[in-house]
């Protein structure tokens, strides 16, 4: 009979179906849902996102999980979430995958040094940072990609993270550098480091540094990072192009696989938070 | 979802995309609803997907929440009108069943009908699998599935000498 019927349809034509679009509004129906557990004053909205999800037409676009306390607007603080530490992982490894699969389609993410595929976000003992690293492959290249969240703002001096993901000391201001009086790769190419200053539509403080190799023949950026500090929280994303460092040529590619726009766009984004 | 979870995921659907998209089509004879019916199963199937794997049959499981989405969809109102991108200029006779189109007699069938037929004949499912998922005794899959093929019987005669009736159907 199955033969029959196979016979009957005949030959499928292609596919509408969009697995990436189902993993999106998948992972949407599900933040919704724990929003929902979490806070009784969230069915409501969550109600509404899914309304706007399905009026708009766009299962794609983005939809940020409701928080129970809002950052409030261009006061530079960050939403507060009502969650536990595993819902922050998974939260803010979406938000990460979501950024990535937006900017780099069809990327391969695998977490480092794990090697799981995908985005891995672990915290450490005392909840006070947030961290993962991803390695990004495409046709072009790959590049590794750092994120970092601790809750509180600004430190009161500028400190290096307590843990070893990122590489930079956390940096609130350009006025802080001092810049090195004579920076190179191994290599021997002189690199100097740019800083940019600015301010985000929610009135977060953003920071960004390029190091740039004056490599034979073009400039080559090594790496990008984007400090974001808003007045309970703080987050960093880091794009380093060395992936093949200690070999000859130490970058991998001409430029980073991510524009310093689309940087600063992930480290932006409240969702990246951990407000406390 | 962790990651290796999601990568276990989009295998699964790569692997049985196309059948379930036939198995939809068997139920609706429309390759567009087919998809919207696949589409939904799937966000589904993600939402529930550490649920799902812990199935004894993950398929039987698929295949269950594809009935439900089928059944339900067929159930509001702007399913019973479809958008056509030109209005005809005259009203189309309607067509008679031609002897031995099978998909047209299968769309004869009551929906409850047509869905124990299609669970266990081409989803392969057990009459207790069939039951379950539709909700119903495995004495009513029986008795569905022998009156679903005895109203094949007639427009197509030699389908059910082919096909015959299993034991336990």
């Amino acid at each position: 009979m199955r033969d029959l019927l196979d016979e009957a349809i005949g030959a499928s034509p292609a596919s509408t179906v969009d697995i990436d679009r189902v993993v999106a509004t998948g992972r949407r129906r599900i933040r919704l849902r724990r929003l929902a557990m979490a806070s009784p004053v969230v069915p409501a909205a969550a109600a509404v996102a899914l309304a706007v999800t399905v009026l708009g037409g766009s299962p794609t676009a983005p939809t940020n999980p409701t928080p129970i306390q809002p950052g409030a607007a261009a006061s530079g603080a960050a939403p507060v979430y009502d969650e536990t530490p595993e819902e922050t992982q998974q939260r803010l490894a979406d938000a990460l995958t979501d950024h990535l699969a937006a900017a780099l389609p069809g990327a391969t993410l695998t977490a480092w040094p794990s090697g799981e595929a995908g985005v891995v976000i672990t915290a450490n003992d005392d909840l006070t940072r947030y961290e993962g690293s991803v390695v990004l492959t495409t046709n072009d290249g790959a590049n590794q990609l750092i994120v970092a969240a601790e809750p509180g703002g600004a430190p009161p001096s500028p400190t290096p993270p307590p843990s070893g993901i990122a590489w930079l000391t956390w940096v609130e201001s350009c006025s802080q550098l001092t810049p090195p009086v004579s920076e190179q790769t191994p290599e021997g190419y002189p690199v100097t480091t740019e800083c940019e200053e600015s301010v985000g539509a929610d009135g977060q403080t953003i920071v960004v540094l390029s190091k740039i190799c004056d490599c034979p023949g073009q400039a080559v950026t090594l790496h990008r990072e984007a400090y974001v500090t808003w007045t309970n929280a703080r987050v960093v994303v880091g794009i380093n192009n060395a992936l093949k460092s200690g070999t000859p040529g130490a970058t991998s590619l001409a430029a980073l696989l991510l524009t310093k726009e689309q940087l600063v766009a992930i480290a932006s984004d409240p969702e990246l938070t951990v407000a406390g | 979802m962790k990651a290796h979870e999601e990568a276990e995921f989009r295998q699964y659907v790569a692997a049985r995309l196309d059948r379930l998209r036939r198995t939809a089509f068997l139920y609706c004879r429309d390759w567009h609803t087919a998809d919207d019916l696949v589409g939904t199963t799937l966000v589904k199937l993600y939402e529930h997907w550490r649920r799902a794997q812990q199935a004894e049959n993950l398929d039987a499981y698929v295949h269950g929440i594809l009935a439900h989405v089928w059944l339900d969809e067929r159930r509001r109102p702007w399913r019973r009108e479809r958008v056509v991108e030109h209005l005809p200029d005259q009203v189309e006779p309607a067509t008679p069943l031609p002897d031995g189109d099978l998909l047209a007699l299968l769309a004869e069938l009551p929906p409850r009908r047509r869905a124990c037929l299609i669970l266990r004949f081409y989803c392969d499912l057990s009459v207790e699998e069939t039951a379950e998922i539709l909700g119903i005794s495995p004495g009513t899959v029986k008795s569905q599935t022998a009156r679903a093929l005895e109203a094949l019987r007639g427009p197509a005669a030699e389908l059910y000498d082919m096909t015959g009736v299993p034991d336990n159907a």
